[in-house]
């Protein structure tokens, strides 16, 4: 019957484990760790939810020589238009290059915005006694203009339709070309996938076809293909975080089942103690599959902190089964309230980051915080009815004791740790605090393919990093529009300030609904004129074909009839050019903009432009808000934190002498944290920041358990050393395993997070084990003289 | 087939050629030509015919007009280039840059003669379809490397006279369908063109920027 149960107990996990694991996904957004309340964050949030293309692909090709670029961008577009089940089209020039015609279409649309009073003009200039005369002006523009755009264009447009494309705010500024560098050794494909991608592993598999693909054309050396946008960005975040998440989890576990060993020389119980960490690994996974709906970068560090911390447990389990002589169920009642309270307020202090706004940093909380829970219940639960059958005559486990009372290792590690401070404080003074980086290259992977893509994208065409994007949303197009003409006044009365360089409004391009339907009733039979135009054009010098561009935006309106504004242009070109420009996406509207500000004016610019649906958008401005507003927000929650933690210690000592030198000690540890970090040229960031809330919630363990004891012993700085050196050497070495092993990881910020905690927890250990006993007894000895 | 001409110019008779024409482009140091310049376009019954002059003095002096009496003018004083229309009494001053290129399809490369320092210069800067001589007479058919350019040019051709290297004809073709030549004739070299030349009139014309 037990086995039943035993065996039904398994396959329960194992389904638990397959529905959790299946469901673990990957949020590469950064911006999802940021509160959403900051402006700035909502603009970029808005961008990408509306023009970041989640299926678009960029592939870019350098090469030596403009014709090598040219045949290679050639071959690979070929080879990707084969594969039509994975790709939907490939995009290497605007579409209307090849086929003129397609423009025609955004001609009549861009008509059909223009004020009546544009419109009366064009009414006029093909009017039975005025085309004529409109014909011969044009043909005397094209004897005169030194254009060859002009040339080009005007021979087909003998009654000036295209006169809003030629003289429009935005195209006048838009002569950078999206598909190749000025020189031809950059070239850009736009590669559009088959389907959607469900998940972040159907996106590395996509990406993983298009790479075989484009080898399969064998491209001569020298030329480089590079893949960006979002697809490849997907691929290349979550691929990497998911690197991360396993091999810091599994580096963890290698470097406790060292310092295991180190400490106790037995198989058996390392093995079973691995075991148990890798169930509670993949539990706290599985729970997080489950129970959390993606996983952000700071997310992925969990796993590797939370079995540092879960660890703890298994040791303490072990130390006490090694002297305890009684059954499974007193060896679990043993260590039940000691495992309970450091659990409880660990776990307490993670879950207290969730006072912070800041999502990313709530989503690691929840995560350890649970995993420390289950890590308890684990160890307690199942590792004790193992470990209660060990030998138990034991006595290798007490070297730690006699090394840690020694005289020599004392007066050696006070020494160290006051060197430490020395040096620390050296550092502080020559160097100062450690300076804030909010810039976004904190928010950037080490190494990423699509971003270094990206780079040479923005470097190669537009030769122009610094600008800011306008983005202007509404519930509906007349509403966006009122917003775009708001922001265009502002951003006009900007240009007389000096506050940007040059802008490009989406305001030329939007329609209006009061034009269109003035307009169109009026357009729309405009095609029954045409056997006149035709004869007119005949009589005046152009030929037949002149009148192909006439004649398709006329039937273009005829085309549009009835339809109830406001309308947008459908065809492939007209989709091309909105689709930077226009977005209709989750019942919202949004309109995009570009923004040239003059440099250090960025933030006068904001605040001018701080309005309903508007916003700006760059990286730049970004940073600048979180340096405003982060340091406040980390300030709220570490005075809650404290506030917290120094009522419990009031509770739990009634001594104010205990409070104030735990306070002290905190102090002495974050002083030396920041001196170090300053002369090891680290600066504190959106992520390392959090360092010191976890700091606050486990680092202070040490220090407190360590009053504790000395309070019980009388002050007895040897026997307190006896009873916990061991343990708190073992748990400051595994959670600094834990923390240290993210510091590989690829997210700039996250391997920040890992160094600065990894530190943290090595120098609140060493000055809670060598200077704390002594600092307690120093103040003892005053008050009793 | 570009392959192949490209192979083909590399021969050094084609080669020296080339090399005759921007040598002898170095000795000018002021030139003065009357052309016709006829557009050829798909949409037009017939081609446009106007007359025109460009002057040049070394190192920024530039004159170039196109009709009779001039309805197009570019002028150029150093780094400044306006675009004037006498009949419109209208005046726009032009990015030094994009007058260059304007008017290199018209014709007037020569606004920054040479138009390359050497033959190095030249292939770096553009593809050599063809090159074709016969007697004093030598057509050269090239395209500029630059992408810009090629998105609406098939070719440019250049007709020098072997023995002195000077231009006589040049035409372009583009992609619309539509072509330019412009033949050149009275064409002087090194003589003395006055300063006034460079000075047009203007006062009272209305000033445009460069959106208008």
């Amino acid at each position: 019957m037990r086995k039943i149960r035993a065996a039904g107990l398994v396959v329960l996990l194992l389904v638990f484990l397959y529905a959790g694991l299946s469901h673990i996904s990957f949020d590469v957004d950064v911006l999802r760790l940021l509160p959403t309340n900051l402006r700035a964050v909502r603009g970029l949030s808005l961008f990408l939810q509306h023009f970041s293309l989640p299926n678009e692909l960029i592939v870019t090709v350098t090469a030596e020589r403009a014709k090598e670029a040219e045949s290679a961008t050639e071959s690979i577009a070929g080879a990707l238009r084969s594969r039509n089940t994975i790709v939907r089209q490939v995009v290497s020039e605007p579409p209307w290059e090849k086929n003129p015609v397609q423009l025609s279409e955004f001609v009549a649309w861009l008509v059909l915005n223009e004020t009546p009073a544009e419109s009366d003009a064009l009414l006029a200039r093909i009017a039975p006694g005025q085309a004529a005369r409109t014909a011969q002006e044009t043909l005397e523009k094209l004897s005169e203009t030194i254009s060859p755009q002009e040339l080009a264009l005007l021979g087909y447009d003998p009654f000036g339709l295209t006169l809003p494309l030629t003289t429009g705010d935005f195209f006048s500024q838009t002569a950078q070309s999206e598909f190749s560098s000025a020189d031809g050794k950059f070239r850009v494909l736009y590669v559009e996938g088959a389907r959607r991608f469900r998940t972040y592993r159907d996106n590395i598999s996509w990406i993983r076809e298009i790479r075989a693909t484009i080898s399969q054309t064998h491209l001569p050396t020298g030329v480089k293909v590079g893949l960006t946008g979002e697809p490849a960005f997907v691929a290349d975040i979550s691929g990497s975080m998911q690197f991360d998440m396993c091999s810091s989890g599994f580096v963890t576990m290698l470097l406790i089942g060292i310092i295991f060993w180190l400490c106790y020389h037995r198989h058996g119980p390392l093995r079973d103690l691995m075991t148990m960490l890798i169930v509670i690994f993949l539990v706290s996974l599985a729970f997080a599959g489950l129970f959390l709906p993606q996983l952000t970068v700071i997310g992925v560090g969990f796993a590797s902190i939370m079995i540092g911390l879960s660890v703890d447990y298994g040791y303490f389990v072990y130390q006490r089964s090694l002297s305890h002589h009684g059954s499974v169920r007193v060896l679990q009642k043993d260590c039940l309230q000691n495992i309970l309270w450091t659990s409880g307020t660990t776990a307490a202090a993670f879950f207290a980051l969730n006072l912070s706004s800041l999502p990313g940093l709530s989503q690691l909380g929840n995560l350890v915080g649970i995993g420390v829970l289950v890590g308890a219940t684990v160890m307690l639960g199942v590792f004790a009815q193992i470990a209660a059958r060990y030998p138990k005559t034991d006595d290798r486990g007490n070297w730690g004791k006699r090394f840690f009372t020694s005289p020599g290792f004392v007066r050696a590690g006070i020494w160290f740790t006051l060197a430490l401070l020395g040096i620390a404080t050296v550092g502080l003074i020559w160097k100062g605090p450690p300076r804030a980086d909010f810039s976004a290259r904190t928010l950037r992977p080490r190494k990423s393919g699509a971003y270094d893509a990206m780079d040479q994208l923005t470097a190669r065409l537009t030769n122009d990093a610094d600008f800011v994007s306008l983005i202007v949303t509404g519930p509906d197009d007349e509403t966006v529009r009122q917003r775009l003409e708001w922001a265009d006044a502002r951003l006009h009365a900007a240009k007389a300030q000096g506050l940007v360089t040059s802008y490009r409004s989406a305001l030329p391009l939007w329609p209006s609904v009061k034009n269109q339907t003035c307009n169109l009733p009026r357009l729309r039979g405009l095609v029954n004129e045409l056997p006149r135009l035709q004869q007119v054009v005949l009589a005046n010098g152009f030929t037949e074909e002149s009148l192909g561009l006439t004649r398709n935006v006329f039937q273009q309106f005829a085309q549009w009839g009835e339809r109830k504004p406001p309308i947008w242009p459908e065809n492939p070109a007209s989709h091309w050019i909105l689709r930077r420009v226009a977005s209709h996406r989750d019942a919202q509207v949004a309109a995009l903009g570009l923004l040239h500000p003059v440099p250090g004016k960025h933030q006068a610019l904001a605040n001018l432009l701080q309005g309903e649906g508007v916003y700006l958008a760059s990286w730049g401005l970004l940073g600048d808000e979180l340096l405003r507003e982060i340091p406040k927000e980390f300030l709220q929650t570490i005075v809650g934190l404290v506030s917290l933690v120094l009522l419990i210690l009031a509770i739990a000592f009634r001594s104010l002498r205990d409070v104030g030198l735990f306070v002290g000690i905190t102090a002495l540890v974050l002083a030396t944290l920041a001196g170090v970090m300053s002369l090891l040229g680290m600066t504190w960031n959106f992520f390392n920041l959090a360092a010191i809330l976890l700091l606050l919630g486990t680092g202070t363990d040490y220090s407190i358990l360590l009053l504790l004891e000395l309070r019980r012993n009388g002050g007895d700085a040897v026997a307190a050393r006896a009873t916990l050196g061991q343990v708190i050497v073992l748990c400051a070495a595994s959670a600094s395993a834990g923390f240290g092993s993210i510091t590989w990881a690829n997210n700039r910020g996250l391997a920040s997070l890992g160094q600065t905690c990894a530190l943290g927890l090595v120098i609140d250990a060493l000055i809670s084990i060598f200077l704390l006993p002594e600092a307690r007894r120093w103040l003892m000895n005053r008050s009793h003289a | 087939m570009l392959a192949v001409a490209s192979a083909k110019a590399e021969q050094p008779n084609e080669k020296k050629l080339i090399q005759i024409w921007l040598e002898r482009q170095h000795d000018i140091k002021s030139l003065s030509a009357d052309f016709v310049q006829t557009r050829s376009l798909r949409s037009l019954q017939s081609p446009i015919r106007n007359k025109g002059h460009l002057w040049l003095v070394k190192p920024d002096l530039f004159r170039w007009q196109l009709g009779d009496p001039p309805k197009t003018v570019v002028v150029r004083h150093g780094r400044n280039v306006d675009l004037i229309s006498p009949f419109k009494r209208q005046m726009r001053p032009l990015d030094p840059q994009e007058a260059q290129r304007q008017l290199g399809m018209q014709g007037a490369a020569m606004m920054d003669t040479p138009v390359a320092k050497n033959y190095a210069d030249f292939i770096s800067r553009f593809d050599v379809l063809s090159v074709q001589s016969s007697d004093d007479r030598c057509e050269i058919s090239i395209l500029p490397r630059q992408d810009d350019a090629r998105k609406f040019l098939e070719g440019i051709s250049l007709t020098f006279k072997v023995s002195d290297g000077h231009l006589l004809a040049f035409g372009m073709r583009l992609r619309s369908g539509a072509a330019i030549e412009n033949e050149f004739t009275q064409v002087e070299i090194n003589q003395s063109i006055p300063r006034s030349v460079f000075e047009f009139p203007v006062s009272g014309y209305e000033v445009l920027n460069a959106k208008n």
